[in-house]
């Protein structure tokens, strides 16, 4: 399903006035493709990721996925998120816990995820770490584990915001390529924010920076 | 129901990882039935300590609904999962309610414990007459699971200052009758607990496991005139509450 983001405007209330965070944007996703954004810190990236997952209403604008405008919360939608894998999970269960709450949250049937968890888990080598509480993982499980939570629902829009952050360079490279198989494979436009400019270059179809509030395409 | 279940499983297993904790609470209980245990035998007017016992049988109910919801939803913030939990595809405010499952059943298991309690010590004195109780119970949940709702919505968009609470947990004691009738209260004051749910409500607690009296099908549609109501501004506060954080996009802090 296309990711198709038209006209997207979003300013906060600050106390010190208002601020302009997006003005305007305009961005098409094709399904199976990724589509890398960078920006300096503070240009809204984070904040676009979190109106596409509809956790953040927009001032004006749309954003539609596969027919649907998502900003409205619809039950069709499905979005994965990936972001704050450090911190949003139930630190004191384990793996498989924090997992199977979050398949039945997401609506999955029992049998079905059970085989996505252990399909999710094998390919992304959780599965020597499903008893070990999440506290206790490293960053880069934590990752995988945020990677495997965002793929359950087989979503049509995949975001994730610095999957390489905190990771050595091996493992940032094996979630890379992951994903970039995992986006290939399945129908989802994937949106992914990075600081990194050689990993738009190595694992993105087409990437972009977020400047004064709009998306400037890298050729 | 998988959603309900979904709250219901991660909460036994939060509960299982902090074993020490649930076993103070269960201490807690039984400290609270040992208390009543002993006034039982030191009062000689055990009528006033059933009407007490239930007034606090009550109060604790209030309480429960009051703050299950404020209380869940700082809670995620604070664990960083109020974001993800809202990525599924059930509608936030059955999200809400779903999150209150856990704490339910467990609040459930602490009332009948109470009302088991309340049999022993009081004999004939207490009657429970389940056709009656179980809708009142249900009814009442609703209603005030609403004024829960209301304060929770307050407690995402806010964080922290919630004047529902704060009102009506620090008046509810002194203005619903727990401890005395409202009779005796200054007539400004009666008046006013006079129009309360919590007092109508407590008052068929009362009638009901004290006298066995079931309530009529007028005072049961009172009842249900505030669930609607309540639980309907409860629904209302949090899907406009919902909306004003996402245009802040803050929901996860805390």
């Amino acid at each position: 399903m296309s990711l198709k983001i038209n006209e997207l405007y979003k300013h906060f209330d600050l106390r010190g006035g208002r601020k302009a965070v997006l003005e305007g944007l305009d961005l098409q996703v094709e399904p199976g493709e990724i589509f890398a954004l960078s920006g300096a810190n503070g240009s809204g990236k984070t904040t676009l990721l979190k109106i596409i997952a509809a956790l953040v209403l927009p001032t004006s604008g749309s954003v539609f996925s596969g027919g649907i405008n998502v900003v409205d919360f619809p039950r069709e939608a499905r979005t994965g998120l990936v972001c704050d894998a450090d911190s949003s999970f139930y630190r004191m269960l384990s793996v498989e816990e924090n997992i199977r709450f979050f398949a039945r949250l997401y609506g999955r049937p029992v049998d079905s995820a059970e085989k996505r968890t252990a399909l999710l888990f094998d390919e992304l080598g959780l599965n020597a770490h499903r008893k070990t509480t999440f506290a206790h993982l490293s960053s880069g499980m934590k990752q995988r584990l945020a990677l495997a939570r965002a793929l359950l629902s087989e979503p049509r829009v995949l975001l994730i915001d610095e999957v390489s952050r905190s990771l050595d360079e091996e493992s940032a490279a094996n979630i890379s390529s992951y994903i970039r198989n995992a986006v290939s494979k399945s129908d989802a436009a994937c949106v992914a924010v990075t600081h990194d400019s050689s990993w738009a270059g190595k694992y993105a179809d087409r990437a972009g920076v977020l400047v004064n509030g709009t998306i400037e395409l890298i050729q | 129901m998988n959603i309900i279940l979904a709250f219901l499983l991660r909460d036994v297993s939060i509960e299982k990882t902090y074993r020490f904790h649930l076993a103070l609470k269960l201490s807690g209980v039984a400290a609270q039935i040992a208390v009543f245990y002993f006034i039982s035998r030191f009062l000689e007017k055990p009528q006033y300590f059933l009407y007490v016992f239930v007034g606090i049988m009550f109060s604790g109910f209030f309480q429960f609904w009051l703050n299950v919801f404020p209380e869940n939803v700082r809670q995620e913030q604070y664990w960083g999962t109020f974001e993800p939990v809202f990525l599924s595809k059930n509608r936030p405010l059955a999200v809400i309610l779903s999150s209150a499952s856990g704490k339910f059943v467990l609040f459930v298991m602490e009332m009948t414990l109470l009302i088991a309690v309340g049999k022993f010590l009081f004999g004939s004195g207490f009657n429970l007459s389940l056709a009656g109780f179980i809708p009142l119970f249900v009814l009442n949940s609703l209603a005030v699971g609403g004024i829960g709702l209301i304060s929770g919505s307050f407690i995402m968009y806010f964080k922290r200052g919630d004047p529902v609470n704060w009102v009506l947990g620090a008046s509810f004691d002194l203005l619903s009758g727990v401890y005395f009738p409202v009779a005796v209260l200054p007539s400004i004051l009666k008046g006013f607990s006079q129009k309360l749910p919590t007092t109508s409500a407590l008052d068929l607690w009362r009638g009901l496991l004290i006298e066995g009296k079931i309530p009529s099908p007028h005072q049961f549609a009172v009842q249900a005139a505030w669930a609607l109501v309540l639980l309907a501004a409860g629904a209302w506060a949090f899907s406009a509450a919902f909306d004003k954080t996402r245009v802040k996009g803050d929901l996860g802090n805390y």
